[in-house]
């Protein structure tokens, strides 16, 4: 017993510093940095929240009893963003859950029972999302409940309904996806588990995204008892716990009452689901994954596979390019930290662009969607830029660092011709889906001229993007080692935020300005088209430099560099940090 | 002819390769021997310019390989001795992307890498990830890979690690006859009977210096040992093996 108890302990530790599934990682430490950085991240925006909203009760000229009814549209918002957390942890948790191979093999001949690796995972999960229910929830908890009093309720019976609900909506939440993936697992065949897999977890995380954002706004007397809405009102978790709520705060209204017994029973069912197929999957993961590989092998014999092989080969007709695209495309469909990470990037992306079209979804917006219009305009240039700057920054994270030997054996052509396929790798990946998508979209919903003068200028900004993205980039995509923490990443993320929203907004009032007039869009156009023009031929040069490099060595910053002290030449001149070409005494 | 000149490989400075100098020829299988940590790694990394000497020279046909490294990267084919393979690859996808990356033409390029998987009997597993290979058939494909492209130069290290006999004994004949058709064949072994059979040619190294460098039948003469095992340990080995042997089942019983 005390021997189960020791190896808990040893597991749970382990398991903490990898719940979160970030193997690029550079240490455990960073674990740690990590946890308090996203700790300080939620508060920050509980208090932000607080801040803001706090104010406006105490100086409301509102009855107690209006404002209280004013108040259910902050709360089921602090309930939704609190199973939004919840959500988004157990998608980046998903395969930290179940064990993994290298749990299988490693722990597998250790004396240790299933059970205890198994509540160890469970344990660790469990202390993850806690902490970011606390962690988000630390500041309005102190303030909002206070305010939130009916006048048959106290303080502490409010503040004793907040917390309770919080922790139940982000359980209800995490049980449910843990449960997604156990029946799953439990169903399917192991190598078909570990294809649908992925897409679950994508799947997932693009859904949460989408409710968050656009969800209707029905926290009010009128919407909750409409008839018309509740289909809707059953099917949105959020107004269930609003419900819940209301009802442990003591609330008498009619609504909540069918809303908090779905929320419970919803809870349980959640609880039990997660427990009995956590169970079963657990014990049949860990025996099959010793039996099987955990890459599904591609066949190659498929028609779909066959004329994807030939769309590649007419498409980049070049075999180092087709290498390149290919290794690339490999890489991000089967590396699941790549993909995770492209996938939050996507997923932001896609996030502004719903949070931007929200308003026509719901008809209070003005104008039709139906003809050109800035939230449309501005959704898919915001998508666009996510998708470049995701996938671009998805190419500097390695995988198998220690393969990368076999590029650098085999670099013998001039390095801009490496350059030039990572290019059109980006092009493939990022920018070609989404000018189909949108191509698809704004030619079936505008009309055709608008629809194709929009599309015109997406693939200016797309190349101008890419070529931006890709200035002073030596590397061959996932080849090159990383050293995390360089840039001063909060600071610019930002400051680059904000600016780029500003842009995406700004830019996308002047687009619609010029749209329905050749003498305002032509110079438009021009004018980008003479950038996208002058960001290739500056990235080309950059290329072409005589002194260029791939690069395979992410090196630290200049001012330790220039120190050099290897004497032993540790580094190759290959290696070399190359951003010494100055282009201007060349 | 590949020769190394006084090369030396310092990391931190400390040195990992001393003052290293031999030849290779064409037509010559050269067996490059050593206890573990003597260097033989690093030098081969450095012949294939994967790392870069801190003192002296490589030379191929007597010009230093740094002069011109993408037309050295061209004629070497190399077996690293650890199976760094992009596992999430099948073996055919790494096959392919390594003929890519090398220029090899596409026909040629799916012909020869058909005919390797089948000689090497990965063609039924050639759509599997690697991650699922054995350590035998990792070895096989890193072999594929350098021999791809018909390299001059093969620098083999520890190319045994892991295959089966049947696969070892096809390894053997090979590496004879590339250094039949003229090539240079490097490679590093602690399968000292192997070394024995096909090498004409035997450097030892011990703690990052040259200890021997001759034909195998000159060593035998000049030492007036008789085998490999017996130079090798003679030039190596500086412990009392069956007393070590001991040490450690006295240790098991602790």
């Amino acid at each position: 017993m005390v021997e189960a108890r020791r190896q808990f302990r040893v597991l749970y530790r382990m398991f903490l510093t990898s719940v979160v599934d970030l193997d690029f990682l550079p240490n455990p430490g960073d674990i740690r940095k990590l946890a308090i950085q996203l700790i300080a991240m939620l508060s920050a925006f509980g208090l932000v929240v607080t801040v803001y909203e706090l104010p406006r009760y105490s100086g409301s000229t509102l009855s107690p009893q209006q404002i209280l009814i004013a108040a259910w549209g902050d709360q089921e918002f602090l309930i939704a963003t609190t199973m939004t957390i919840a959500g988004l942890l157990a998608v980046l948790a998903w395969n930290a859950v179940l064990p993994t191979r290298q749990d299988a093999l490693v722990l597998g001949p250790l004396p240790l029972h299933t059970r205890t690796v198994g509540l160890a995972r469970i344990a660790a999960s469990a202390s993850t999302l806690g902490l970011s229910m606390a962690g988000l929830n630390a500041f309005t908890e102190i303030s909002f409940p206070f305010v939130w009093i009916p006048p048959s309720g106290n303080a502490l019976r409010s503040l004793a309904a907040y917390w309770l609900t919080m922790a139940a909506a982000g359980i209800f939440v995490f049980c449910a996806l843990l449960a997604v993936q156990g029946v799953a697992a439990l169903i399917l065949t192991h190598r078909l588990f570990l294809r649908i897999s992925a897409a679950l977890q994508l799947a997932s995380f693009l859904a949460i995204l989408s409710v968050y954002f656009l969800k209707p706004p029905l926290a009010n007397p009128q919407a909750l008892t409409a008839p018309a809405n509740q289909g809707l009102l059953a099917a949105l978790p959020s107004f269930w716990f609003l419900g819940l709520f209301q009802q442990l705060n003591g609330s008498t209204h009619a609504a909540f009452g069918p809303l908090a017994a779905r929320a419970v029973l919803a809870l349980c069912a959640a609880l039990l689901m997660a427990a009995a197929t956590f169970a079963l999957a657990y014990r049949r993961s860990l025996r099959r994954l010793v039996e099987e590989p955990d890459i599904t092998p591609g066949d190659r014999v498929r028609p779909l596979a066959r004329l994807t092989s030939f769309l590649v080969a007419r498409i980049v007709p070049k075999p180092l390019e087709r290498a390149i695209l290919l290794f690339t495309a490999r890489t991000i469909a089967r590396s699941r930290e790549h993909r995770l990470l492209l996938a939050a990037y996507g997923g932001l992306g896609l996030a502004l662009a719903l949070a931007y079209a929200r308003g026509y979804l719901y008809g209070y917006a003005g104008n039709s969607w139906r003809h050109a219009n800035v939230p449309f305009i501005a959704g898919s240039v915001v998508v666009l830029f996510f998708a470049v700057i995701g996938m671009r920054a998805v190419f500097s994270l390695p995988v198998a660092h220690a393969s990368r030997w076999v590029f650098r054996l085999t670099a013998i052509h001039p390095p801009a011709s490496y350059f030039a396929a990572v290019r059109k790798s980006l092009f493939v990946l990022a920018t070609g889906p989404v000018w189909i998508g949108c191509a698809v979209l704004y030619l079936s919903i505008w009309p055709a001229r608008t629809a194709l003068e929009h599309l015109a200028l997406l693939v200016v900004a797309g190349i101008l993007l890419v070529e931006g993205a890709l200035y002073k980039f030596r590397k061959i995509p996932f080849a090159c080692s990383y050293l995390p923490g360089k840039a001063n990443l909060h600071v610019r993320v930002y400051a680059f935020g904000i600016l780029f929203l500003f842009l995406a907004d700004s830019g996308s009032r002047l687009e619609l300005w010029a749209l329905y007039s050749p003498a305002r869009f032509l110079p438009l156009f021009a004018a980008i088209l003479a950038a996208a023009i002058w960001t290739r031929r500056r990235t080309a040069r950059f290329a072409a430099a005589p002194g260029n490099r791939i690069q395979f060595e992410d090196l630290p910053p200049a001012e330790i560099f220039a120190l050099d002290l290897r004497p032993d030449g540790a580094w190759l001149s290959d290696d070399a940090y190359v951003d010494a070409i100055d282009l201007r005494r060349r | 002819m590949l020769e190394l000149r006084h090369v030396t490989k310092l990391y931190s400075g400390i040195p990992a390769v001393r003052d290293v100098s031999f030849t290779a020829r064409p037509g010559e299988v050269t067996g490059y021997l050593g206890p573990n940590g003597s260097g033989k790694s690093t030098t081969l990394k450095m012949i294939t310019g994967l790392i870069e000497p801190s003192g002296g020279e490589i030379l191929f046909q007597g010009v230093p390989i740094g002069r011109d490294r993408i037309a050295h990267k061209q004629r070497l084919g190399y077996v690293p001795e650890e199976p760094h393979l992009y596992a999430h690859l099948t073996g055919l996808e790494y096959l392919e992307m390594v003929g890519q990356l090398r220029g090899i033409p596409e026909p040629r390029l799916a012909e020869k890498i058909e005919g390797f998987l089948r000689l090497l009997s990965l063609y039924p597993d050639r759509f599997v990830p690697i991650s699922s290979y054995s350590k035998g058939m990792r070895q096989k494909v890193l072999l594929a890979a350098a021999l791809l492209h018909n390299p001059e130069i093969v620098v083999l290290d520890e190319p045994f690690t892991g295959l089966d006999v049947g696969s070892a004994l096809i390894l053997r004949s090979l590496c004879q006859d590339l250094a039949a058709q003229g090539k240079i064949v490097l490679f590093s072994s602690h399968e000292l009977d192997a070394v024995e059979r096909i090498c004409s040619h035997v450097v030892i190294l011990h703690k990052g210096r040259v200890v021997a460098s001759d034909s195998i039948e000159q060593l035998r003469a000049s030492l007036e040992l008789q085998t490999l095992e017996d130079i090798f340990s003679q030039f190596t080995v500086e412990q009392d093996t069956a007393a070590v042997a001991q040490a450690i089942a006295g240790f098991m019983r602790l």
